[in-house]
């Protein structure tokens, strides 16, 4: 197991390596860079163009600049800066910057009240440092904090609570929850109870759930809930559990649909298999046999579709975050393209990869379990 | 003989499938037979019938609006009427910002999803087909590499792909630059359809038919075209029909993110991006094109779903067939009947 999990892990190296050469090619090979026109779309001078490409090593052959951000990547895990954002790092714009600095600061306001604002750090301080600096900005030093656990702990908690990427995995997260929580009982139900009325409409249902679009599902959903009725907020994320509802149904409905027809589908095959006559014969109860012995064997289909699926979905909906003003990285997979914005659309590429190769090592992991004749070579 | 009684319908249906197992019923025959059956599935076949009457009539709406009050051109500007909402006769789903007719452009936009499944579904199939029979034909070290590229492939972004082909493919016209679009909607498609065909070929190759046609002295252009690929194509339209509703839902949501089909030529998912910015006060912007949407996409999954239990009878049992219901009343009668011959 330790083995062929490790052994899996290395397979990855070589898939994620294609995919960054691939994408880097290709968006290169796209017409108009970063920095042919302004903020204003107002094209900008060829001078001042090659300045800034020169800035940012982009007149450099492209397998120099590959290797330069290849290298920058794995010695450093700096995602460099992004073209199109001035002053801002892809890290910062994933992951939310540096959050203990965030908690220190507010720290230094209270003890410096207004004062502190002319402060700074000498230099931004990592997560297992013992102390950080404070200078004034006129480089005056001002004395140490020491950080402690407490630090630590809001900092950690910061991040999984507001940083882009964590928020994006929030709502990839409940949604997931609901379309298997719904998903799986409503494909049971229908598979036991096949060809009538409950099965007709739990089918029809789903089919529906795959074929509404899941943007037109969200602003369906903000018609009525939001601006008919005025249950539900329109907008935000992690400020009010309320919020949680219409996008979670919004992204969790499509996936819900689909795995509802694939354990109905399974389920069939699995419910005249001989063991399933075997385990009623035995004088099993009905319960038993449906969630031990058929429920288990039907789950296979379900959780190969469920890698790529988590993949997706934890690394954030454009259509989703864009619908309900939600701050996580699902708009960056199609701003980043449209704005070319070369770091930032091979941050967000990687980070999918990487989702991509681990939910399927899980899935495969997760086979083994279900199924103990699976073996790992 | 009175144990035994069948009512006239049913005794009517087993003749016509008596006459059917005596004519011998050809695959496709038996599949339509089948899919006849499937009431969801017509639905779709009408509905869908319907949109193919939309999309030859698409320019003649002006014609039409010289007779009839509630048809114009897709993009006949009315400053008069702007943002009416649905009144019966003149603008029967209401107008939009420049006063276009919403009932007229959703009609007109009829051609752009259908043409989206159409020239999508092509292109997937032919780089599909022409990948997948390569790699399962061949088989060994080139089918693992093959296969390989396609689950990098996989891994790619659908975004940047679908921009780079349209930058990549030459466009002198609106009109071929919106195909190009279509094309690089199929063109991401077509990785799932390799996958299927290199996996049929695989099992078909060993096949003793196919070794048959090699003992005759098939070529393997021949055995490939007349053997292999007639023989996995059920499957391939079943999963070209499933596919149809991802392409035009890959259009619509292009076009809602405002990177798919440029004004003024009206698709569904475009309309939807200019109207729900004002959903409170003009709904029927959104909610019209929004129907169309969902009910073309339907209509595809019914009539797809219904394909693919039609020409795979081992996958019985995913829709809803009406006649089903029936057929197991019948069982259960006989079941009785044999039971009370048994005490009797």
């Amino acid at each position: 197991m330790q083995r062929f999990i490790i052994r899996r892990l290395f397979w990855g190296i070589p898939v994620l390596i294609l995919v960054s050469i691939v994408t880097f090619g290709a968006m290169q090979l796209v017409p108009g860079g970063p920095f042919t026109a302004g903020a204003s779309g107002r094209p900008v001078p060829p001078e001042i163009q090659a300045n800034m490409e020169a800035k940012y090593g982009l007149d450099k052959p492209v397998w120099q600049q590959y290797l330069n951000y290849m290298g920058r990547l794995i010695l450093h895990l700096d995602f460099g800066p992004s073209l199109r954002r001035p002053g801002r790092t892809v890290n910062s714009m994933i992951f939310g910057g540096n959050f203990l600095v965030d908690v220190l600061r507010e720290e230094l306001n209270q003890t410096f009240g207004s004062q502190a604002s002319s402060m700074t750090f000498a230099e931004d301080p990592g997560l297992f440092d013992r102390q950080a600096t404070v200078i004034r900005t006129n480089g005056q030093l001002v004395g140490t904090i020491y950080i402690n656990w407490g630090h630590r702990f809001e900092a950690v908690k910061r991040f999984f609570t507001l940083a882009p990427i964590m928020v994006s995995a929030q709502v990839g997260m409940v949604s997931i929850l609901l379309a298997l929580s719904v998903g799986i009982p409503l494909g049971i139900i229908s598979a036991l109870k096949q060809n009538t009325w409950v099965d007709y409409l739990a089918m029809f249902v789903s089919m529906l759930g795959v074929s509404v679009p899941n943007f037109l599902l969200g602003i369906g959903l903000i018609l009525v809930f939001a601006l008919k009725l005025g249950w539900l907020p329109t907008y935000g994320w992690g400020e009010d559990w309320k919020q949680v509802i219409m996008p979670a149904i919004t992204l969790g409905t499509g996936g819900m649909a689909f795995i509802a027809r694939l354990t109905r589908a399974s389920m069939l095959e699995v419910i005249r298999a001989d063991y399933i006559r075997t385990a009623r014969a035995k004088g099993l109860a009905e319960r038993v046999v449906v969630l031990r012995h058929a429920l288990k064997n039907s789950l296979i289909p379900v959780t190969t579709v469920l890698g790529p699926m988590m993949a997706a979905w934890l690394t954030g909906s454009f259509l989703v975050e864009w619908v309900f003003s939600i701050g996580g990285i699902g708009k960056f997979f199609v701003s980043a393209v449209t704005d070319r914005d070369y770091m930032l659309i091979m941050g967000t590429i990687l980070i999918y990869s990487v989702a991509l190769v681990l939910f399927n090592l899980l899935v495969d992991i997760a086979y083994g379990i279900i199924d103990p004749r699976i073996r790992f070579e | 003989m009175s144990a035994n009684p069948i009512n006239a319908s049913e005794q009517a249906r087993i003749e016509e499938e008596a006459r059917f197992a005596e004519r011998g019923v050809s695959l496709w025959q038996d599949a339509w037979r089948r899919l006849l059956r499937n009431r969801m599935a017509v639905a779709g076949l009408i509905f869908i019938c319907m949109l193919i009457f939309c999309f030859v009539t698409a320019d003649l709406l002006p014609t039409f609006g010289r007779v009839l009050p509630f048809f114009y051109s897709y993009r006949d500007a009315d400053y008069d009427n702007v943002r009416v909402g649905p009144t019966w006769p003149d603008h029967i789903m209401g107008t939009d910002k420049l006063g276009r007719d919403v009932f007229s452009r959703i009609w007109w936009g009829v051609r752009i999803s259908l043409t989206v499944a159409v020239v999508g579904s092509l292109t997937s199939l032919v780089i599909g087909i022409t990948y997948g029979s390569i790699s399962g034909y061949l088989g060994g070290r080139v089918d693992n590499l093959m296969m390989r590229f396609v689950d990098v492939m996989y891994g790619f972004p659908t975004l940047l792909f679908i921009i780079l082909i349209m930058v990549v493919l030459p466009s002198e016209s609106a009109i071929q630059g919106m195909v190009n679009i279509f094309i690089a909607i199929g063109v991401v498609g077509w990785m799932g359809m390799a996958r299927l065909i290199r996996g049929q070929f695989l099992s078909l190759r060993e096949k003793e038919f196919v070794l048959a046609a090699r003992m005759v002295g098939a070529g393997s252009g021949r055995i490939i075209s007349r053997h292999l690929l007639p023989n996995s194509l059920g499957p391939a339209i079943v999963s070209l029909t499933l596919g149809i509703p991802g392409l035009i839902l890959t259009e619509a949501t292009l076009s809602f993110i405002g990177l798919g089909v440029p004004p003024p030529y009206p698709s569904w998912g475009q309309m939807v991006n200019e109207g729900w910015r004002g959903l409170r006060a003009t709904p029927h912007l959104t909610v019209f094109p929004g129907l169309a949407i969902t009910l073309t996409m339907l209509a595809f999954n019914f009539l797809g779903d219904g394909l693919r239990d039609a020409l795979d009878p081992t996958m019985r049992g995913t829709t809803l067939v009406a006649s089903r219901r029936k057929r197991r009343k019948a069982l259960r009668l006989a079941e009785k009947r044999r039971e009370a011959a048994r005490q009797g």
